[in-house]
């Protein structure tokens, strides 16, 4: 049974927010307790449930002081995207005048991941981003060519700054520490942090890899840092649910 | 009052009803899983066939099935159609609401009325429908979700999305409404619909909306054929 958990009068920055994941690997749910002055951001739809007196207020997510023609730029691409479907552009913001909780979730089945930012950056691919409290800073990030070539969304979303993150993965989560290089398909990749880079190539094995190896396009990552990888892909999932559709 | 165990929770939950000589319990069409061979199944459109309508207004199904354990003891195994967690709620004289997707069970005393006025989602297109599950004797519902099952005291007031409900005391007052300041905010959202809680009682949350889900696996499907 679940007790609602008291938050702290005083934040206390560099502790980080009052929350609690329950509910995984499988079907993660956030719970986060806000005290006044602070602010839950959520990728727009998440929220499962919130105390009455915490307000909900939608934003672009156009990053914190954007100029004007990013503001417009991201207006005119979150209304594209609200409407033809995908990751919306938009996040809401909750804050509370007295003490109060949120709850979050994702979409699909999966895990939910913390991590508190310390002045880096982490690239999320499209649809990891669940919420964040504090100095964080998002930026929308088109992954070029490369990236629309490797069908997993063209978009990544760059986070800085300093504060808790939150993100989401399909099916469990699992961190790779790379000094080096490292190879991940695409369809599994969560984030890297943003020290590393990566190029999108075949699997290996020349053209045969490519279409019969079932590997399609994988991300080839160089430098030093952490990757986040899902344990499932969705592509796969309608690849599979495909054919047993009724013609 | 027949005992009711949930194993394999939270993900793949399935339910088992021990049933004494000539105890029964009412399920929803389809829930069946396993039963033992003296229970008899009865089929029928309980409250008759505008009860049955009604509920399948309300997005259920036209007939329930009622197990009957007869001759000596049994049992009987049921299941929902998703990935999710069951819960089984004591009846209590106040009684309980209940998303009607979530419905699984009930022992045969708990009536199980459809309520009117149930709302379609314009922005969000995910209508709910909600039961009322009355009893003036002990008794017990079974109610599934998609995904894990979370108990929320509401002290106060609360607001829950539509989708992540499961049921919630009779005691609470509850209204359906847009979820921010305005239409085009509450569509930009993408909360669409939420419910609006105020009183003293519980409410069963589901961690997963099953709407959204379909709607994100079903867009990277081909299209229906005709």
């Amino acid at each position: 049974m679940y007790a609602q958990a008291q938050p702290s009068a005083m934040p206390d920055p560099s502790a980080g927010v009052h929350h609690e994941i329950t509910h995984g690997p499988s079907f993660a749910m956030l719970r986060v307790d806000l005290v006044p002055g602070q602010t839950v951001v959520a990728e727009a739809g998440s929220m499962v449930a919130r105390n009455s007196h915490v307000d909900m207020d939608v934003r672009m997510n156009a990053g914190r002081s954007p100029g004007l023609w990013a503001k417009l730029k991201a207006f005119l691409v979150a209304l594209i995207r609200k409407v033809i479907g995908g990751e919306t552009f938009f996040v809401n913001h909750f804050t509370a005048p007295s003490p109060g909780s949120v709850w979050v979730a994702p979409t699909l089945s999966g895990q939910i991941t913390h991590r508190r930012l310390a002045g880096e950056t982490l690239v999320l691919s499209t649809g990891a981003y669940l919420a964040s409290v504090g100095d964080v800073d998002m930026r929308m990030r088109f992954g070029g060519l490369k990236s629309l070539l490797a069908k997993e969304g063209a978009f990544f979303l760059e986070l800085s700054g300093h504060g808790d993150l939150w993100f989401t993965s399909y099916g469990g989560i699992h961190a790779v520490d790379v000094n080096g290089s490292y190879v991940v398909d695409n369809g599994h990749l969560v984030g890297y942090e943003g020290n590393l880079s990566f190029n999108i190539r075949g699997a290996g094995g020349g053209l045969m890899g490519l279409f019969a190896s079932g590997e399609g396009l994988v991300c080839e990552f160089q430098g030093q840092g952490r990757i986040y990888i899902q344990s499932r892909n969705l592509s796969a999932l309608a690849g599979w649910l495909t054919p047993l559709m009724p013609g | 009052m027949p005992q009711i165990d949930i194993g394999y929770r939270p993900a793949h939950s399935l339910a088992r009803v021990v049933l004494e000589p000539g105890e029964s319990i009412v399920a929803e069409s389809g829930a069946m899983v396993g039963m033992s061979p003296n229970v008899q199944m009865q089929t029928q459109a309980q409250g008759g066939l505008f009860g049955g309508l009604k509920r399948m207004f309300g997005g259920e199904s036209f007939f329930r099935n009622t197990f009957t354990a007869q001759g000596g003891p049994g049992e009987v195994l049921l299941a929902q159609a998703l990935c999710g967690d069951m819960v089984s709620l004591p009846m209590n004289p106040q009684g309980f609401f209940i998303q009607s997707a979530a419905y699984v069970a009930s022992t045969p005393d708990v009536q199980i009325e459809t309520k009117a006025g149930g709302f379609k989602g314009f922005f969000s297109g995910a209508g709910i429908f909600i039961l009322q599950a009355t009893s003036q004797h002990p008794g017990q519902v079974l109610v599934g979700a998609f995904g894990g099952i979370q108990e929320l005291h509401c002290n106060d007031s609360l607001v829950i999305d539509t989708g992540h409900l499961v049921a919630w005391d009779a005691t609470l007052q509850y209204s359906i409404g847009k979820s921010g300041s305005g239409w085009i905010a509450s569509w930009l959202s993408g909360e669409g619909l939420v419910c609006h809680f105020r009183g003293q009682g519980r409410i069963w949350i589901q961690s997963r909306n099953a709407t959204e889900y379909g709607q994100t696996v079903g867009a990277l499907l081909p299209p229906r054929a005709g």
